[in-house]
């Protein structure tokens, strides 16, 4: 039995050492922290699948890590074919239907995660509103998985549950729940590989994409370091619990349009950023929600400016979110 | 239970059968009860039903033989059994042994209403909400929605918020947020809600 016991802890302690932080433990902390490693650090390709209620998409994934930098290829597997092509310093995202492209900058070149996935650790579950247990899952797509679940304390929040590969930390299924544990959205792989090594030309777009219209906006402003409660030019009056100011970003909006700046709130978990446009048509402009998934939306109107409040959090989270919204030189409540 | 490529292989025929409405009346609950107790036989299930289907449903759409929302709704019925076998606390629905299109189609109707009620009038928060105390809100994701509302977001507009909002997301939401980019989930939704007035 005791060697029985050393053998098992030798395992363990390989493990660790070859698979990155936390492996072997039941801390499911350690167990999120290990699968930020893995998609910072390994290759993977393959079929992705997102449903929401009884409504389905494919989606095929190429995931390629080279001497640390990530670049990634992500394409729906329908008859339009939009991608998003990852790459060193920006994000592509190709949306044939529109024969549009759309750029994004990445938050950090150097890792290939936004700022606000690169501060994520276990010290942002901050456990007034996110309580974490872990437990073993079976078998996914024939790999052994532990199951993370990320319960929220209230509702302002989305819950989660998250199916780990015990051997590497990739997420094999997510899905997100609301505090009842309902599932409102889901993402798993029907199948996955995990190869040595995956050629450059795997994550590069077929698209012809001379005729697009490309829209690429100016280097973002944020994130900005704190304090950042006085920087920008709105503020919210009131905030649900847990959620601050994480960053600012001011660039030119939409064709007919002066601005569009953008605040971005976050738990440490989910984030909402709030939009906030002047010069939208009156026609274009009205207050109510939006909604795909797990992502809500709301918009509301103040004086000539449109406000909308779009995060992966419940809808009166975003609502709330977009009501509180005030010029920064609004006197607080 | 037997295990290796001549069982496998008999496996992926079952399935590929059984998707396609192809397996023998006789063999259906002695197959679906092997299915659900074996993990890798829900793998399989998942990879043809979802590969497969979709392929199958999006040639019929080019060939003008389905629309795309009756494709995405076969897609979907198959799809949800073999979605919710593996590792999910929903078990895998087993197909009845007669008439497995019922319940499919009652799976794809209710489908249809969800699609159409996505974007709902939501109860205003309670009274005193905006102040955002501890006391979190009523929930409204799970309430039965009141009437049909027109999503206030143009198609265009929700998915250039999207991109922008995409590289701040959260670790665990961000992949969710990319799929609805580019699977136009908003096109889908406000297209639906907005086709009386386009934005």
């Amino acid at each position: 039995m005791r060697i029985r016991q050393r053998i098992r802890a030798m395992v363990l302690i390989a493990s660790t050492v070859v698979a990155g932080p936390a492996l072997g433990t039941d801390d499911p902390r350690g167990w999120l922290e290990r699968m930020g490693h893995a998609v910072k650090t390994l290759n993977y390709e393959g079929t992705l699948i997102q449903s929401q209620g009884a409504d389905v998409a494919v989606m095929r994934i190429v995931h390629r890590v080279e001497n640390g930098m990530l670049t990634e290829r992500i394409t729906a597997m329908d008859d339009v074919g939009r991608e998003i092509i990852r790459q060193e310093e920006e994000v592509i995202f190709i949306l044939p239907d529109e024969q549009a492209v759309m750029v994004g900058a990445r938050g950090e070149k150097a890792v290939g995660m936004s700022p606000i996935r690169q501060q994520l650790g276990g010290s942002r579950f901050d456990d007034r509103y996110y309580k974490l247990t872990i437990a073993t899952a079976g078998k996914l797509v024939g790999r052994t998985a532990r199951l993370v679940t990320v319960q929220p304390t209230d509702t302002w929040r989305f819950g989660y549950r998250v199916w780990l590969d015990q051997e590497t930390g990739i997420p094999l299924k997510i899905q997100i729940a609301d505090r009842d544990g309902v599932v409102v959205e889901q993402l798993l792989f029907s199948e996955i590989s995990l190869p040595e090594r995956i050629p450059a030309s795997a994550v590069q777009s077929s698209a012809k994409l001379d005729s697009y219209t490309w829209q690429r906006p100016p280097a973002a402003t944020g994130p900005v370091a704190a304090p950042l409660a006085n920087q920008g030019n709105w503020r919210a009056l009131a905030l649900p619990p847990g959620f601050s100011l994480k960053a600012v970003r001011s660039e030119p909006a939409d064709k007919g349009t002066d601005v569009l700046e953008q605040l971005v709130y976050s738990d440490g978990v989910a984030s909402v950023s709030v939009f906030i446009e002047s010069g939208v048509a009156a026609a274009e402009r009205g207050e109510g929600p939006s909604r795909m998934g797990a992502a809500n939306a709301y918009t509301t109107d103040l004086s000539i400016h449109m406000i909308t409040a779009v995060g992966e959090v419940p809808l009166d989270t975003v609502k709330a979110i977009a009501r509180s919204i005030r010029p920064a030189r609004t006197p607080g409540p | 239970m037997r295990t290796g490529p001549e069982h496998n292989s008999r496996l992926d025929e079952q399935l590929s059968a059984w998707l396609d409405d192809e397996l023998p009346e006789v063999e259906q609950e002695f197959f679906v009860a092997r299915l659900v107790q074996s993990p890798e036989g829900a793998a399989r299930l998942a990879r043809y039903g979802l590969i497969g289907s979709c392929l199958r449903d999006r040639t019929a759409v080019v060939a003008g033989q389905i629309s795309d929302e009756e494709a995405a709704l076969q897609l979907a019925g198959r799809v949800r059994a073999a979605v919710g076998a593996p590792g999910s606390a929903t078990p895998l629905p087993a197909p009845a042994r007669k008439g497995r299109a019922l319940p499919y189609a009652m799976a794809a109707g209710i489908a249809l209403v969800a699609v159409l009620v996505a974007v709902v009038q939501t109860p205003p928060l309670r009274p005193g909400a905006e102040r955002m105390q501890a006391s979190a809100p009523a929930s409204t994701q799970t309430a039965a929605p009141a009437t049909l509302q027109k999503a206030s977001l143009s198609t265009r507009r929700m998915t250039n918020y999207l991109v922008h909002h995409g590289e701040y997301s959260g670790l665990l939401s961000a992949r969710v947020t990319e799929s609805h980019i580019i699977n136009g989930r908003p096109n889908f939704v406000a297209l639906r809600a907005a086709d009386a007035s386009p934005r």
